[in-house]
């Protein structure tokens, strides 16, 4: 779909139009940005603080930083770079990869993270959730849902970045993140990730009804137009954005001029 | 040009405050006892979490005196989200908890129903424009704050509760979410405060800081 939704302009009348966050989404390994297809087969990109400041120039209304090997390794990399970045970039930063406990979410903050986000650790040991939330508070708190399709409507949710399935049910694994103090949801569709095909929609969907809090759609942004699809399928706070960004196929301003064109409200 | 203060009680993202505040030109100098106060005549307070362990941790610190006083004898004072909702008398966050008292009102919870009557997400996490509160008068109150700063310029937001002022003379400027009203600035005197993080708002938010800072 390429034209604006006729309802979307008078869904949100009474209430102000709800707002989009456009959010590239820089995955690390090592010192390099790098960007993969299902989040395998990762081929380098460049430098992340030059393309973090860039993206801030641009007009990106946050960053997210993840580190994709991280919890393989049992490490963080990204320390270093987060420091850096937070020198010359003055938007929000969410960091991600290899969080293991409060103190590792310390030094992130440290740092200049604003937001922490969990996966593989919170879902071998869920309470970390609430020992985040309740340490640095809800706001700080993002929880990552890695979601593949495993069925009709049924997604499960991995973790290792995509390598391993937790047997869990993903939408379950979503609504328990929030009972235990997930601020915020990044929901990333394993299957569409590096695909270009456009966002999961059933998957956004089926998430933004049963969210108390913002949420991130993260996977399959081709085009400009595939936001505005996500945009008109569910009620989204943000969508993140990697390929589409990082091999140049598509400026933030231009993207944020496609949406706002289509009725979408962004930051301009 | 100036130094200032930042107060530096365990809270907080002190790294990327410190790192905008260099960027507009200011040099930090992280305060870390109340004794220390005396080096600068100009503060932060920045603050994130909850209401109360912010007001306990500024009280272990022995905070809590030092920055009335500093607000009585009118030197420049930006608090900063939880940092600007402590200023005022009482929270309702986990329980009623006690603030500094430097401005009158009370901090609550953003409301769990948009003015349609469907959930509210909370977090409030988001840019928002500013609506002035008494047009161009206003700006007279809000003295150098806005100064440079285009109208539709947004703010980056991220918080579950806000501040209510009992004096509606305080009230700088509001955002809006989920059709209700949100405190986004106040002033009293030479004491400020900022819902949203001006450091983390861009080229808006480092404006605001510029002009905190030669206030």
């Amino acid at each position: 779909m390429t034209d604006a939704s006729p309802n979307r302009s008078t869904a949100w009348s009474a209430v102000k139009q709800k707002r989009i966050r456009i959010i590239p989404r820089l995955d690390i390994k090592g010192q390099n940005l790098i960007k993969g297809v299902q989040l395998e087969g990762l081929r380098v990109v460049g430098d992340p603080e030059e393309f973090a400041k860039k993206y801030y120039e641009e007009g990106a209304d946050e960053l997210i930083y993840s580190d994709v090997v991280a919890s393989l390794y049992g490490r963080n990399s990204l320390l270093d770079i987060l420091a850096k970045t937070a020198k010359q970039v003055f938007i929000p930063l969410t960091v991600g990869g290899g969080i293991r406990s409060v103190d590792d979410v310390e030094a992130l903050l440290k740092c200049g993270a604003d937001k922490i986000s969990v996966n593989s650790a919170a879902i071998n040991r869920p309470a970390l959730i609430s020992e985040i939330s309740s340490r640095f508070g809800a706001q700080c708190c993002v929880v990552e849902v890695q979601a593949k399709v495993f069925g009709k409507g049924q997604w499960m949710a991995l973790y290792d970045n995509g390598r391993e399935n937790s047997d869990r049910d993903a939408i379950d694994w979503a609504c328990e993140a929030m009972e235990r103090g997930a601020g915020e949801l990044l929901i990333t569709s394993i299957d569409r990730d590096g695909s270009r095909k456009g966002m999961d929609l059933d998957l956004v969907s089926k998430i933004s009804s049963i969210a108390r809090v913002p949420i991130i759609a993260s996977g399959g942004v081709g085009s400009p137009s595939d936001v505005c699809d996500a945009v008109d399928s569910a009620v989204v706070d943000a969508v993140a954005i990697g390929d589409l960004f990082h091999f140049g196929r598509a400026s933030i301003r231009e993207v944020k001029g496609y949406l706002t064109h289509h009725g979408v409200d962004v930051r301009l | 040009m100036s130094k200032v203060g930042v107060i530096d009680y365990g809270s907080g993202n002190i790294f990327s405050l410190a790192r905008a505040v260099e960027k507009v030109g200011c040099d930090v100098v992280l305060i870390s006892s109340p004794e220390q106060m005396k080096e600068v005549d100009r503060y932060i307070l920045p603050g994130v979490g909850a209401f109360g362990s912010v007001m306990r941790k500024l009280e272990d610190n022995g905070f809590n005196e030092a920055l009335i006083s500093v607000a009585r004898q009118g030197k420049p004072l930006l608090g900063i989200c939880v940092g600007m909702q402590v200023l005022f008398d009482v929270s309702h966050e986990f329980g009623e908890q006690e603030g500094l008292g430097v401005m009158g009102g009370e901090v609550d919870k953003i409301p769990l129903l948009d003015i349609n009557g469907t959930q509210n997400r909370i977090p409030h996490i988001g840019w928002a424009e500013l609506i002035y509160e008494h047009g161009d008068g206003n700006r007279q109150l809000v003295g150098e704050l806005f100064e440079s700063i285009n109208d539709r310029a947004s703010f980056y937001f991220v918080h579950s509760f806000a501040a209510l002022p009992a004096d509606e003379e305080i009230s700088v400027a509001h955002t809006v979410y989920g059709g209700h009203p949100i405190t986004g600035a106040v002033r009293k005197g030479m004491v400020f405060g900022t819902q949203f993080h001006p450091e983390k708002s861009g080229i808006a938010g480092l404006q605001l800081l510029d002009n905190f800072l030669r206030s």
